[in-house]
C-alpha cells in the first residue's frame, strides 16, 4: 500500500529525562549567582585572585575570598565554546561533546584494583593502568579514556606524566587525565599532546588529551585547581571542571542545596578560565554524590548520583556548556 | 565505567560488564522512533494470514536494531549449563584476560614515543631526588 508523504510532521528523537521546567533551571541560576557575589569563593592563589580583581571582582586578600559580580559569570557562560572535541588518537575515535549528545567514558581514578589473576584486592601500578588503557581501547562502549588508577609504584613526583605517556600510548582514543595538579605539569603534559598531534596549533585544534580538575568543597579554588585551570586555558587543552560536593557533607544535604554548591564551584572555576582566555575550552563537570550520614562514606551507585548527575546535566544544556558527569 | 567502591577500586571485570550495560543503555537513548517503516501497518494487517512475523522481509531488514550483548547471557538454563554454566564475573574475567593478552592499539609512531619519553625522563631528572 502507498501512503502519502507525510507534510510537516514532528518527531521525538531519542530518550531522555525531563528534571526541571525553565522556571526551576532560571531559579537554580539567579540562586548560584547570588551565592558567587554575596558570599562569593574561596580562591587560594595569587594569580587567580589578581586575575579576577583585574577583572572586576572584590577580593579579600586576608580571607582569600572573591566575589564575583553576576555580569562577569554570565560572560563567562557566553564566551566558554558550546562545543568541545575530544579528538582521538584514531579520528574514528572523535567525540564532540554539545547539546543533548551522549558518550561514556572508564571511571577515575581509582587506588586500588582488584587483580586479575589473583582476585586479591591490592594498590594498582602502571602496569594495571596500561592493562585497562588496552581494554578501554578495544570496548566499543568507552569512547573517551579517563585515567583508571594511579599508577602508584611510580615516584610520586611524576605519577601524573608516567600516567600520561602510558595511557596515549596504550589506547588510540581520547585521553582525559584527572591527576594533573600544577602549572609546570600542564605544560608538559600539553608537550606530549602537541607531539602526538603534530604540532601545538594541532594539539589546539585537535586535542588528543585533556585534563579534570576538582575545585574543594565548599566553595574553594585550591591552588593546584587554579594553576591547572589557568594554565589549561593559556594553552588551549580542554579543561574539566568537576565538582564533587557530597549532600550532608560539604554542602546542604538536600539535592538542591547540593546543586547551588556544585554549580557555584563550577561557574567559579570557568569564569577563571574565562577572564584568563576567553573562550578557552572548558567542560561542566560534576561527581557530585550523597554522603551517607550513617556510614560515612561517599556512594556514587545511589539514585541521588543518578538525579544530580542528570540535574547536571540539564543545567550545562541550559548554559550551552558540554558536560560530564559521574556514573557507576 | 570499571570502577568499585566509589571510586576507590578498579576492575578489569566490572569495565567488560559495564561496557555491555552501556551499549544497552545507548541503545535505550536511541527511542522508539515513529514512522511508516517501523509501524510497518502493512505487515501487521496480514498477521491472521502470516501467524507469525519470523520469516518476514522486514524483519530481516530491521533486525540488527535489536540489543545485543556481547557478554549478558540471554541463553536458557539448560543451553546456558551445557556451556559451562559460568557466571558473569567469570566470563568477564575470561573476556578481560583474553583482551589484554591479544588486543594491539594503534601504536604511536617510534619518534613520538621516543617524545614523549623525553618529556617525563625530563621531568623526572628535575623532579625525582637521586
Amino acid at each position: 500500500m502507498i501512503r502519502g508523504t507525510r507534510a510537516s510532521y514532528s518527531q521525538f528523537s531519542g530518550l531522555g529525562l525531563t528534571m526541571f521546567t525553565g522556571d526551576e533551571l532560571a531559579e537554580l541560576h539567579r540562586a548560584t549567582l547570588d551565592v558567587l557575589e554575596d558570599a562569593g569563593i574561596m580562591v587560594l592563589n595569587d594569580e587567580a585572585q589578581e586575575i579576577f580583581y583585574s577583572h572586576g571582582c572584590e577580593v579579600n586578600k586576608k580571607a582569600n575570598i572573591v566575589k564575583i559580580p553576576p555580569y562577569l559569570v554570565n560572560e563567562a557562560i557566553r564566551s566558554a565554546p558550546s562545543k568541545v572535541l575530544l579528538a582521538g588518537r584514531n579520528p574514528k575515535y572523535d567525540i564532540v561533546l554539545e547539546g543533548t549528545r551522549v558518550a561514556n567514558t572508564t571511571f577515575g581514578v581509582g587506588i586500588k584494583v582488584l587483580d586479575l589473576d589473583t582476585g586479591k584486592h591490592r594498590d594498582s601500578t602502571n602496569k594495571d593502568l596500561a592493562d585497562s588503557a588496552i581494554l578501554s581501547d578495544a570496548m566499543e562502549g568507552v569512547d573517551v579514556f579517563t585515567q583508571s588508577v594511579v599508577p602508584r609504584d611510580a615516584p610520586s613526583q611524576v605519577e601524573d606524566l608516567i600516567a600520561a605517556e602510558t595511557c596515549l600510548t596504550n589506547c588510540s582514543k581520547h585521553f582525559h587525565h584527572v591527576d594533573i595538579l600544577s602549572t609546570e605539569s600542564v605544560r608538559r603534559y600539553f608537550d606530549m599532546g602537541a607531539a602526538i598531534a603534530g604540532s601545538a596549533e594541532e594539539m589546539r585544534r585537535r586535542p588528543v588529551c585533556s585534563i579534570l580538575i576538582c575545585p574543594v568543597s565548599p566553595l574553594q579554588l585550591s591552588p593546584e585547581a587554579c594553576e591547572v585551570i589557568i594554565e589549561s586555558a593559556r594553552l588551549g587543552i580542554p579543561c574539566n571542571i568537576l565538582s564533587m560536593a557530597l549532600s550532608g557533607g560539604t554542602a546542604p544535604v538536600t539535592n538542591a542545596g547540593t546543586l547551588i554548591v556544585h554549580n557555584a564551584e563550577v561557574l567559579g572555576g570557568i569564569t577563571l578560565s574565562q577572564l584568563t582566555k576567553k573562550g578557552a575550552p572548558i567542560i561542566y563537570g560534576s561527581s557530585t554524590t550523597m554522603f551517607d550520614l550513617t556510614l560515612a562514606t561517599a556512594p556514587v551507585g545511589a539514585p541521588e548520583m543518578g538525579m544530580i548527575s542528570a540535574a547536571v546535566a540539564k543545567l550545562a544544556q541550559y548554559y550551552n556548556l558540554p558536560s560530564y558527569v559521574s556514573g557507576t | 565505567m570499571g570502577m568499585l567502591e566509589s571510586g576507590q577500586t578498579w576492575s578489569h571485570e566490572q569495565l567488560v560488564i559495564d561496557n555491555d550495560i552501556v551499549t544497552m543503555v545507548k541503545r535505550v537513548i536511541q527511542g522508539i522512533d515513529v514512522t511508516d517503516d517501523t509501524m510497518a501497518v502493512d505487515i501487521v494487517k496480514q498477521a491472521h494470514k502470516i501467524k507469525d512475523f519470523l520469516h518476514q522481509k522486514h524483519t530481516i531488514q530491521f533486525m540488527r536494531r535489536q540489543s545485543k550483548p556481547k557478554l549478558i547471557d540471554r541463553a536458557t538454563r539448560g543451553a546456558w549449563e551445557a556451556k559451562g554454566g559460568k557466571d558473569l564475573t567469570q566470563r568477564a574475567r575470561e573476556e578481560a584476560r583474553r583482551i589484554i593478552k591479544t588486543h594491539q592499539p594503534e601504536p604511536l609512531s617510534g619518534g613520538v614515543k621516543k617524545t614523549l619519553h623525553e618529556i617525563v625522563d625530563t621531568a623526572r631528572k628535575e623532579l625525582v631526588p637521586g
